[in-house]
């Protein structure tokens, strides 16, 4: 028998009450790429981050290569060959992509090789394995996707041989996703050990040998990935069965448009759009498709924060039929109001109407009543509208943000990110209330970075690129690959 | 709970300093008690310090709300008493009811006209209003000091202060509270601040515009999303602030004074900022946290007779070390994890 080149045993971490990780065992073959697999939340990151020895588990031991080992920080870790890429980068911006390397060797005997020496021999490490850089660029001036090649390029400078990636594919266009499997393949075969956290399935099915999920906190199996399918895992994931979505049973009614841009232009700081011209149409929804900073914020702000751009750098028309619902792109910044309790949340925008003032009077015991009710049809827990709304999870936070937006059924939808950070449960349950609405004849604007979300709920998805909406694309026309050179290159 | 507990450590820390200078702190202690709390003379005064107080914690507590930080109580409170002087002087003749109506409604007014003025910079010119605050303080009192002394200054004294108002302006002969204690400054305005501390409890949870302005204070981004006004809330609110600094007129002028006396306040604009940090700007929690700084006050302005090394200033120092012990709300949650290590 083989043995594993990563074991957990019975590994646990608490948190005070919160037990982040218990009695976690799984294990993974040397020479494979080893997939990770849960909803926020689950666990994921902590085993990670205990591998790599930013924490310290409270119980239980990790094997290497059948030997236990315990690290007191990631730097033990890493002279124990095991090497991470955070989710978030951890990059000097200022500094070339050479100097960011060299400064995580800092003692190590390559360290005390001349400079030119060792942009040699990286040179010959990133051609080897396909990692084509740059490396007297500043990493400022690097594409995401070349920033992440860098990072793991920073790892592979020191000879690991385990890698562990946290959410590899958030940031990056569908191109740069492939480029980036085609790599990670080739690293296998070159013999390294690749463990990989993702929510994305689609991602685990065409990767990854083996795949272990992950729920509240324990491992739920470990799979072969042959012999699983996305169904399966998504059940491991969630614990119930996910409801398939139905192909819709209304039509759009193109007769009545009940959001219309024409001809807008709009600036705020570096960002722009020009020319836009879209309209959309009750019972039906409209995605926008685009790389982060294309002008998706702009496009959002024009929309819903006139005042915040400054005169004359908005022109065009804009013109919609009724109240907007919107969720924001970002909840926190524009939202929800901080250390508010939830029913507070819950009015924003609506504590006007009769429903929860009489006069200037608010109906308090009404609107904790009513946000009651909808904690209840929306199932947000804890179910408490008295609770600070920080309190609640991301996932719940959003599910409110989405209630109070559609519980009005406004005739016009502004959904920019509508699942960002939140898990499969609350993504299937997000996602089907905006269906619901598009069929009860509100007309939607979806915004947002995942082809998946775009390509499983849109009626015609356009691609935003530099501003400018390039093209557009009806539903029978939707293709991952197509979408993807659209939202990279704009044609 | 744990703002009692602040409130105490803060106060007995202020009160061991004592012993630096040679005091014995459980004397100084019984001395300001005695002194706040001795005689009804002695309360009377307290409550006469009380009064404006609320009014103050009152105004900058709604400037907190909407995330706005009032430092100008004391000059809108300046031109609202200047201003209430200023009619009982100059219309003289207006009959009883209506002298003190017309007298208060034209002070709030001018304390809520000084309030917006900041409100209004901050809206359309950006301008920040401690900034802003701070500096109409300064032009109140150059303006307070100018109208005093060269318009309506009075005739029968050497003194920088106004004009007595008509006898018509003052509501004394139907005051319990001043009969309570008599010879103190203390007013029925005291029922006021109280009242207006409900009322503004009532705006700031129970209302519609209440709300709103609570969510700008929160998050004026999300708060515009959801359809309110950032501009028309900090205007509001700063007017708001305004009036409530501006009753002060109300205990000075009409309830006891009768006129402007220059330097009359002893920082009452500031020590609102304490009050309303004491009570983390809970309309109620203000009137005892008033209440609390009144007695402070009046006890330490004793500590000049009765104690050899320590004068009234000290009552700076625990009116600093409280608002620190009080403010400091970090301590708990680190003794907490101590706890927890251990």
């Amino acid at each position: 028998m083989i043995i594993p080149a990563i074991e957990f045993k019975g590994v646990s971490k608490f948190f005070g009450e919160v037990r982040a990780n218990e009695d976690i065992s799984f294990s993974v073959a040397p020479g494979t790429i080893h997939g990770i697999v849960g909803e926020n939340g689950a666990g994921k990151s902590t085993a990670m981050k205990i591998l790599f020895g930013l924490y310290q588990p409270d119980g239980g031991e990790i094997l290497l290569h059948g030997k236990p080992v315990q690290f007191a920080s990631p730097l033990d870790a890493m002279a124990a060959k095991v090497g991470m890429v955070h989710q978030h980068f951890m990059l000097a911006e200022p500094y070339t992509a050479l100097d960011n390397i060299l400064l995580q060797q800092k003692g190590s005997a390559f360290s005390l090789l001349p400079r030119q020496k060792q942009a040699v021999r990286l040179q010959e490490i990133a051609e080897r394995y396909g990692f084509n850089l740059n490396l007297d660029a500043k990493v400022e001036d690097l594409s995401v996707g070349e920033q992440q090649r860098l990072e793991i390029l920073k790892i592979l400078s020191q000879n690991s041989e385990i890698l562990i990636l946290d959410e590899p594919t958030a940031v990056l266009t569908p191109q740069e996703v492939q480029d980036l499997f085609k790599n990670l393949k080739h690293l296998k075969e070159e013999g390294k050990t690749i463990l990989i956290i993702t929510h994305k399935l689609r991602e685990v099915m065409t990767l990854t040998d083996a795949v272990t999920v992950f729920r509240a906190g324990r491992v739920i199996g470990s799979k072969a990935t042959a012999q699983t399918h996305p169904e399966e895992l998504a059940e491991m994931m969630v614990g119930r069965r996910l409801q398939k979505p139905q192909e819709r049973s209304t039509v759009v009614d193109t007769s009545r448009a009940v959001l219309s841009f024409d001809k807008v232009y709009a600036q705020l700081g570096n960002h722009s759009i020009h020319e836009i011209s879209l309209k959309v149409h009750a019972r039906e929804i409209v995605g926008v498709a685009g790389v982060e900073g294309n002008g998706q914020d702009v496009l959002i702000r024009a929309l819903l924060d006139r005042h915040a751009l400054k005169k004359d750098s908005v022109m065009g028309t804009i013109e919609t039929a009724g109240v907007i619902g919107s969720f924001p792109e970002d909840r926190l910044r524009f939202g929800v109001l901080q250390g508010r309790p939830v029913y507070e949340n819950f009015i924003l925008g609506q504590h006007k109407s009769s429903t929860f003032a009489r006069g200037i009077f608010l109906k308090v015991k009404d609107i904790v009543s009513r946000t009651r009710e909808i904690m209840e049809t929306y199932d947000i827990r804890p179910r408490n509208p008295l609770l600070a709304f920080e309190k609640l999870s991301g996932g719940n936070q959003q599910k409110l943000v989405v209630a109070r937006a559609l519980s009005q059924k406004p005739p016009v939808v502004i959904a920019a990110q509508p699942t960002r950070g939140v898990d499969i449960g609350a993504i299937e349950f997000i996602h089907n209330e905006l269906r619901k609405a598009r069929d009860e004849g509100a007309g939607i604007l979806l915004i947002s970075s995942e082809l998946d979300e775009l390509m499983a709920l849109s009626d015609r998805i356009v691609i935003l690129f530099k501003g400018r909406l390039v093209k557009e694309f009806t539903r029978a026309e939707f293709d991952e690959i197509a979408l993807g050179t659209a939202m990279g290159c704009g044609k | 709970m744990k703002r009692v507990a602040g409130f105490l450590i803060g106060l007995i820390v202020a009160l061991l300093l004592t012993a630096f200078a040679g005091e014995n702190p459980w004397n100084v202690f019984l001395i300001l008690m005695k002194s706040a709390f001795g005689s009804m003379y002695d309360l009377g005064l307290t409550l006469s310090y009380t009064t404006p107080l609320i009014f103050c914690g009152l105004s900058v507590a709604v400037g907190f709300h909407a995330g706005l930080f009032n430092i100008g109580a004391e000059g809108q409170l300046t031109m609202a008493v200047v201003t209430a002087a200023a009619v009982g002087v100059l219309f003289p003749n207006i009959p009883f009811p209506l002298a003190p109506v017309v007298a208060f409604v034209a002070a709030i007014l001018m304390g809520s006209f000084w309030g917006w003025i900041a409100g209004w910079l901050r809206a359309y010119r950006g301008s920040h209003e401690v900034i802003i605050t701070i500096m109409l303080n300064f032009i109140a009192a150059g303006l307070a000091s100018w109208f005093t002394l060269q318009i309506i200054p009075n005739p029968n004294s050497q003194n920088p202060e106004t004009a007595v108002v008509s006898a018509n302006y003052m509501f004394k002969d139907y005051d319990l509270i001043a009969r309570l204690f008599p010879d103190t400054p203390a007013n029925a305005s005291l029922g006021f601040a109280l009242v207006f501390a409900v009322l503004l409890w009532v705006f700031l949870w129970k209302t519609t515009w209440g709300y709103g302005l609570r969510a700008v204070g929160s998050n004026a981004e999300a708060a515009h999303r959801g359809g309110i006004s950032e501009k028309k809330v900090q205007m509001l609110a700063m007017a708001l602030a305004g009036a409530f600094a501006g009753c002060v007129a109300l205990s000075e002028v009409l309830g006891s004074a009768g006129q402007y006396r220059i330097g009359f306040s002893p920082d009452y604009g500031f020590i609102g900022i304490a009050v309303a940090l004491l009570a983390n700007n809970n309309p109620l929690g203000i009137v005892a946290a008033a209440f609390l700084m009144g007695a402070l006050h009046k006890g330490a302005s004793d500590l000049d007779l009765e104690t050899t090394t320590i004068t009234r200033d000290f009552s700076r120092i625990i009116q600093a070390l409280i608002i620190l012990g009080v403010t400091a709300q970090g301590y708990w949650s680190w003794m907490k994890s101590k706890r927890r290590k251990n």
